[in-house]
């Protein structure tokens, strides 16, 4: 008997092609599209976790608490104390380092320039913390010499081809000083300290000679206790330790540590040097917003379905004529519904399988290492998804095997009221999508467009480390490396500085330093929290930021700075001639004035709000060189500048990068770029499962009326007035459907731009422009049909049987 | 009132071609009662659809009122049967969904007249046929013949000029039928033009004038 249901199944699709497709297909896409989604938010849940033991882990961080300025988060910890924590700490069982070094180095192996952009160094526990898999190399003595380089599989083959590496020396400028040590298979992407090549920090038994001044190195810094008991005891001795040594730290503050576990690292806020790599709002969110399409591709499905069985009535009442018992209604309806159910599920996994590779494209993250087989929540929500189907396809069977019996009472009573329901379902759903999606939009738009408040156009950054001094051993000489630059032809300008244009995080890696400040015009007897940079000062006009107030001189002294607006905003009301000192000079004389103001700028994405700034006209080091190029002349000026910074670096140590600023801004925003496509791409598969939904709907319930609008049109109504009749409980619906949709949208646009400091008044008009998609997604299939009906032949309805 | 002139209709699917009037030519007068007797599928309610402009001619003119039809979009048509034509059916065909005093008054809707102007008039009407106390009432609580003296009451609600019955006593017992014939004489006194398809002799009697329709075409008068 139940292949014969089956059977009956395949018939009905073949019947109503169109509308089974989209009811099937519709689940099959959502299933699949739900399933790249959740393979997406794997990627970031699973931060870390590929660490060996990670529950065990923590990462070990600092703060420092002012009386007056509040708490300062760090995300790193002193490097010195790390290496005393397996002596000095008990419960602590294990540790790693890891400090990238700020300083480039000119490398040169195999006669070829061994670009790294920073030298990363770890502790010798790394690679077994990391569980690397070694292709090259003794797997014992990886990390065993401080002068041993290990790098990833894809950096060997980069440089060195097929050949095995490992020995291989490599020269600071003329001297031989490092050699490859080991190669490492790719690791996951999702490893927070993840790196292409490693050197070693130090060997725990090892005397390093580390002094007091190495104090000032912080690093991300990691701990094993196995007890989780144990953090609390371990927390309190290192606080007593930093207490110990809080002279030798040179902070002011109350100095407090943190052990964070390693899988949650990833996604915290409000640390001074770190940023989450991506806001765990935002993962649940996208979680939430799959389930809606999920949700709403299910309600779709059962809205096709059940009009379907009630376009069957009449097959239903002969079944009952010809001995069918409502039991056996029951079976068929409930099998039938399985098929398709069973259909959809099936064409859903082929449809994430081979859509796997087309979406990890479209974000630039390889989801399908990330299985599913193995996810809680994957495993959860196909059983709810199952559960919902199986409880729904019981219940629509159980209430359409009883249509033939209590026909007239379902036509006039319960007429469409379920379908209603699921009906105004997928229209909130489709609110809240399409408004988020808008928003989205709409943001991403206003931060990629943002006025950057300065002139960033063709321009390239270079990072080498020079100073403003001729002769000195070992750096170039920044004014001769400028006059260089600027006899490069198609280069039309180029400016310098010792802070990045282009910082994802305000840290002093990047040359953004926080500092306290002394106010001296005696309003302030406590410090003010600022960031402090350098740069010369034909910085300004180069990159066409303009002075507010003030003028910046052509040679500037030592003690002449410009502040930001921000910075006149929040502490100087008339800022020029002001002097400020900073907190923890030594010398109380060294004071410096404000020479001028001038405009905001963004060096950094609108994560972070506007800071307050103050920059130092005369820098000693240089550290980052920004080239401009004429329009149509890249490809002349990039390989002359290659050309230039390596015969410069060639006769130093230091090492360079380059990076196109324009690209680099992009990047800034990429995961906001995947975020905004992917619901976009989103909320139009819903809008199209819910202009179909309506049309299905609106088509069925239109068709049991015809006899109505049949009526209606003899006793004189014209096809506007049948339009307002019908178009008035959608209007409810709508409306009701919107007020509910939009509130939804309305808290998780909220979440979303949390992480932002900066929210356009644009983003708003996301709601009036959703309004006006969903009036066309709502009405426009509504219209069709109502037309459709009332040019149908109304006589047919009219006549006697 | 109304004027045929070679009036045919032919309906087509995609193998076949059925005439349902062949040009048929006829002038009904203002005021008259016609009949219209004829076996099923003669294209008796075909040709009542046509006088009440719920289908076109295929070829041919109709003439309502002197003025001719044919070049009349959808929205003309539809005022013109609102002001001119009222229907009676055998069915009733009342909106299960809407209440006596609804169904009564939705021509009056579409007129746009004014609601206590619209009240005033259905329950004038209502009052005239003997169904005030059946105004809250849904069709299904009412009896055939006082379905069909609503349908009567919405027919008429309006002051059409022209009616049009189709078999309307078809569903009804004789007791029934012949009030309902009565009320259409009564209607007929008053100056309104009735068109009546009708199987019965006995009904046909009430009219004026009767022709009979066979094929398509007119077979006696």
């Amino acid at each position: 008997m139940i292949w014969k249901h089956i059977l009956m199944a395949f018939r009905q699709i073949g019947r109503q092609r169109f509308s089974f497709g989209i009811a099937i297909l519709g689940l099959a896409i959502s299933l699949a599209a739900f399933g790249h989604l959740l393979s997406y938010s794997r990627y970031y849940l699973d931060y870390d976790k590929n660490a060996e033991n990670h529950r065990e882990w923590y990462r070990l961080r600092y703060s420092e608490v002012h009386p007056e300025m509040g708490e300062h988060a760090s995300a790193s910890f002193f490097i010195p104390p790390a290496r005393m924590l397996l002596r000095d700490i008990p419960e602590v069982k294990d540790h790693i380092v890891y400090w990238p070094s700020v300083i480039a180095l000119n490398l040169i192996c195999d006669g070829r320039s061994f670009q790294m952009q920073e030298r990363v160094f770890v502790s010798a526990a790394f690679p077994k913390h990391y569980k690397m898999d070694i292709i090259y190399g003794n797997p014992d003595s990886l990390l065993a010499d401080r002068n041993g380089i290990l790098i990833s599989e894809s950096f060997s083959r980069n440089f060195f081809g097929d050949v095995n590496p490992v020995g291989t020396k490599v020269y600071v400028g003329e001297n031989p000083r490092y050699f490859i040590s080991g190669v490492f298979k790719e690791l996951d992407p999702n490893l927070h300290l993840r790196h292409d090549h490693y050197s070693l920090w130090f060997q725990d038994d090892e005397d390093n000679g580390s002094s007091e001044d190495d104090w000032y190195l912080r690093g991300h810094v990691r701990v094993r206790i196995p007890d989780k008991e144990d953090v609390k005891i371990v927390q309190s001795k290192l606080n007593e330790m930093l207490e110990q040594h809080r002279a030798i730290i040179g902070q002011k503050g109350q100095l407090q540590a943190y052990l964070d576990p390693i899988s949650k690292i990833h996604f915290m806020t409000g640390l001074k040097d770190d940023a989450p790599t991506m806001s765990i709002t935002s993962v649940y969110t996208i979680l939430l917003l799959s389930f809606m399409l999920l949700l709403s591709a299910l309600v779709n499905f059962l809205i096709i379905i059940g009009l379907s069985w009630k376009k069957r009535a009449d097959e239903f009442h002969f079944r009952r004529a010809v001995g069918a018992g409502r039991k056996e209604l029951w079976y068929q309806l409930f099998c039938e519904h399985s098929t398709y159910f069973a259909l959809s599920l099936l064409l859903g996994v082929a449809i994430y399988l081979s859509g796997l590779g087309l979406f990890s494209s479209l974000i630039q993250i390889d989801v399908s290492r990330y299985s599913l087989l193995t996810f809680p929540i994957a495993f959860s929500t196909l059983f709810t998804l199952l559960g919902l189907a199986i409880v729904s396809g019981m219940i629509m069977s159980y209430r359409y095997s009883g249509v033939s019996l209590e026909q007239d009472v379902w036509h006039s009573i319960h007429r469409n009221r379920g379908i209603t329901v699921l009906l105004f379902a997928q229209m909130f759903i489709s609110f809240a999508f399409i408004t988020l999606a808008i928003s989205m939009a709409l943001h991403y738009s206003f931060i990629r467009n943002i006025d950057w408040g300065w002139d960033n156009k063709n321009t390239i950054q270079y990072k080498y480390l020079t100073i403003n001094d001729e002769g000195r051993q070992n750096y170039y000489d920044a004014r001769l490396l400028r006059t260089r630059i600027r006899e490069i032809p198609g280069v039309t300008k180029e400016s310098v500085s010792n802070f990045s244009v282009i910082s994802q995080s305000l840290d002093d890696q990047n040359g953004f330093h926080e500092v306290q400040i002394y106010l001296a015009d005696g309003s302030l007897e406590t410090p003010v929290s600022s960031y402090l940079s350098s740069t010369i000062p034909d910085f300004f006009e180069t990159r066409e930021i303009k002075v507010v107030s003030g003028s910046i001189p052509e040679e500037a002294s030592a003690s002449q700075v410009v502040v930001n607006q921000s910075f006149a905003d929040k502490y100087l009301p008339n800022p020029l001639g002001s002097r400020l000192r900073m907190s923890g000079d030594e010398d109380e004389t060294n004071w410096y004035e404000v020479v001028a103001v001038v405009e905001d700028a963004w060096f950094f994405p609108t994560y972070h709000e506007m800071i307050p700034l103050i920059t130092i006209l005369k820098p000693y080091v240089i550290k980052y060189y920004q080239i401009s190029w004429q329009e149509d002349r890249k490809q002349e000026v990039l390989p002359a500048l290659s050309a230039l910074f390596a015969d410069a670096a060639g006769s130093g140590v230091f090492g360079y990068s380059a990076s196109e600023l324009e690209l680099a801004q992009a990047e800034f925003y990429a995961q906001d770029k995947a975020h905004k496509d992917i619901s976009l791409f989103m909320a139009m598969f819903v809008a199209f499962i819910a202009v179909m939904g309506i049309y299905a709907v609106s088509s069925a319930s239109i068709h049991t009326q015809m006899k109505d609008i049949s009526i209606r049109k003899v006793c004189g109504a014209e096809l506007s007035d049948i339009i307002r009749l019908y178009a008035k409980k959608y209007c409810y619906l709508y409306i009701g459907s919107g007020l509910v949709g939009m509130y939804l949208a309305n808290n998780l646009i909220r979440l979303y731009n949390s992480r932002y400091a900066i929210v356009p008044a644009a983003s708003f008009l996301a709601y009036p422009v959703a309004a006006i998609v969903m009036a066309l997604i709502v009405f426009i299939p509504l219209c069709l049909n109502i037309i459709k009906a009332f040019k149908a032949d109304a006589n047919q309805y009219l006549q006697a049987d | 009132m109304i004027e045929l002139k070679d009036l045919t209709k032919i309906y087509r699917t995609d193998t076949i071609e059925t005439t349902a009037l062949n040009s048929i030519n006829l002038h009904i007068p203002e005021g008259c009662f016609f009949a219209i007797k004829g076996p099923s599928g003669c294209g008796k309610t075909t040709l009542l659809n046509i006088l009440g402009l719920m289908d076109r001619p295929s070829r041919g003119e109709l003439l309502l009122l002197g003025k001719n039809t044919a070049g009349f979009k959808e929205k003309e048509l539809s005022r013109l049967r609102r002001q001119t034509i009222g229907f009676l059916f055998q069915k009733f065909n009342l909106i299960a969904s809407l209440t006596v005093f609804e169904n009564v008054e939705l021509p009056l809707l579409y007129q746009k007249l004014p609601i206590a102007s619209r009240k005033a008039k259905v329950e004038a009407m209502l009052g005239q046929l003997g169904l005030e106390a059946r105004a809250g009432h849904f069709p299904h609580q009412l009896s055939g013949g006082q379905q069909q003296r609503v349908a009567l009451a919405r027919c008429v609600i309006n002051d059409p000029r022209l009616i049009l019955a189709d078999e309307p006593t078809g569903n009804l017992d004789s007791g029934n039928g012949e009030e309902v014939m009565r009320l259409l004489s009564d209607l007929h006194r008053d100056g309104r033009t009735i068109v009546m398809v009708t199987h019965d002799d006995r009904y046909a009697a009430f009219a004026e004038k009767v022709i009979e329709m066979k094929d398509g075409g007119f077979a006696a008068e």
